[in-house]
């Protein structure tokens, strides 16, 4: 077993092989040996933490990405390239402030398969939506004048008659 | 919200999204419409249409190995730093992947060799002079076509990064060109080059007949010609 300890100072006891999930908590161990005792995870708060563990604990008899390497090598992954597993998908089905957070703890954690998951769901996010729809969605403020919207849609007139 | 993902990780969204996609994307907000041009996303993305047309390419029985090859190289899209040399640099880091290598190496293995064979229009060959008749298709001749369409793939990128719908007509020209079966042979070449005018020139313009001939203007024929010494060198390095 292996403790990790988010920033706000909550500690998790994690199966090794669980733990190993994140490449940089797998270097970790292998640095510091078998007795790795507490790994404090700095940036990452509690109860990101603990969804990101939930992840790891599911996943936890997967094969490992080979270094530089991504999931998903079969030519079915590659034409689905956002089709995002069932249990995956519930998984991510929280507001946008933690999805945002997983998937800035997965990148410093390096687990690429939940970086992944969590690229594509953004990526779902935003499929089929006008540039309103997304602005909503994402509550993005629209910081383009009037003369620049209207240049932005001159550049792009002759790509809309696919 | 979307925008306190850092850059880097918001490319890695787009790389799934549709060109369309991006378009409305790019009409959201100022960062928005320049993280949407960003040259290394256009790598990306079309590191995935380059996938996607090798899936299609290879066919089923063909080697595993090499397949397994182009897996395990193409698979490293998401990085970034790899993904610029391999497309652009004339000079690939050390260690870094050669794409054009990698490709000129599985093309010749997986397809030069068994596709392209029974489908190389002999007689457009033998007229432009490139084959006697009687000659055996060799890969030589194979892979003069394929160096032609690594250069105006090359070129493509120079041109491209200016708005995202060069990239969208030029995805799609490719997908068209190998849903016709085309692959590698003269005639497609010849499409693959006016397909680049297109995107190059735009909508409302009249393409060039001929992408060489484009190349007749001083500037872009210097372009053009310290693209091919590079192959040139590059050529040596690679195997046949």
């Amino acid at each position: 077993m292996v403790t990790l300890v988010s920033s706000d100072g909550v500690s998790f006891n994690v199966d090794q092989k669980v733990a190993s999930r994140s490449a940089l908590i797998k270097n970790m161990m292998e640095d510091i040996g078998e007795d790795a005792g507490e790994i404090p995870v700095p940036n990452v708060s509690s109860n990101v933490l603990k969804k990101v563990i939930e992840y790891c604990t599911y996943h936890k008899d997967d094969p490992l990405p080979q270094s530089g390497e991504d999931e998903g090598t079969s030519a079915a992954d590659k034409k689905k390239s956002t089709v995002i597993d069932d249990w995956d998908y519930n998984f991510l089905q929280v507001d946008q402030e933690m999805l945002f957070e997983i998937i800035l703890t997965a990148n410093y954690l390096d687990i690429k398969p939940l970086l992944d998951v969590g690229c594509k769901t953004v990526a779902n996010m935003i499929k089929g939506k006008t540039p309103e729809e997304i602005r909503r969605t994402f509550n993005i403020a629209n910081d383009f004048t009037p003369e620049e919207e209207a240049q932005i849609r001159r550049e792009n007139e002759w790509a809309e008659d696919r | 919200m979307l925008l306190q993902l850092p850059p880097e990780l918001l490319i890695l969204c787009l790389v799934h999204i549709s060109d369309q996609d991006l378009v409305s994307l790019s009409h959201t907000c100022k960062t928005l419409y320049f993280l949407s041009h960003d040259r290394n996303l256009s790598h990306l993305r079309f590191m995935v249409v380059l996938e996607t047309m090798h899936w299609r390419l290879i066919p089923i029985n063909s080697n595993i190995s090499d397949r397994h090859e182009i897996a395990l190289t193409l698979v490293q899209r998401h990085v970034i730093p790899k993904a610029h040399h391999m497309f652009l640099s004339p000079h690939p880091v050390q260690g870094a992947l050669n794409f054009r290598s990698l490709l000129s190496t599985s093309f010749r293995k997986a397809l030069l060799s068994r596709e392209l064979k029974n489908q190389l229009p002999r007689d457009h060959l033998i007229k432009t002079g490139i084959m006697k008749p009687g000659d055996k298709v060799s890969a030589k001749v194979h892979r003069l076509q394929f160096n032609r369409v690594v250069s105006v793939i090359n070129e493509f990128f120079k041109h491209s990064f200016k708005r995202p719908s060069f990239h969208t007509a030029w995805k799609k020209g490719l997908l068209r060109y190998y849903d016709d079966e085309l692959n590698f042979e003269s005639v497609g070449v010849e499409l693959l080059a006016k397909m680049f005018e297109g995107c190059q020139i735009g909508k409302d313009e009249e393409p060039e007949p001929n992408y060489f001939k484009v190349a007749r203007n001083p500037p872009a024929r210097a372009k053009v010609l310290k693209l091919k010494r590079y192959y040139e060198e590059l050529d040596r390095t690679v195997c046949v």
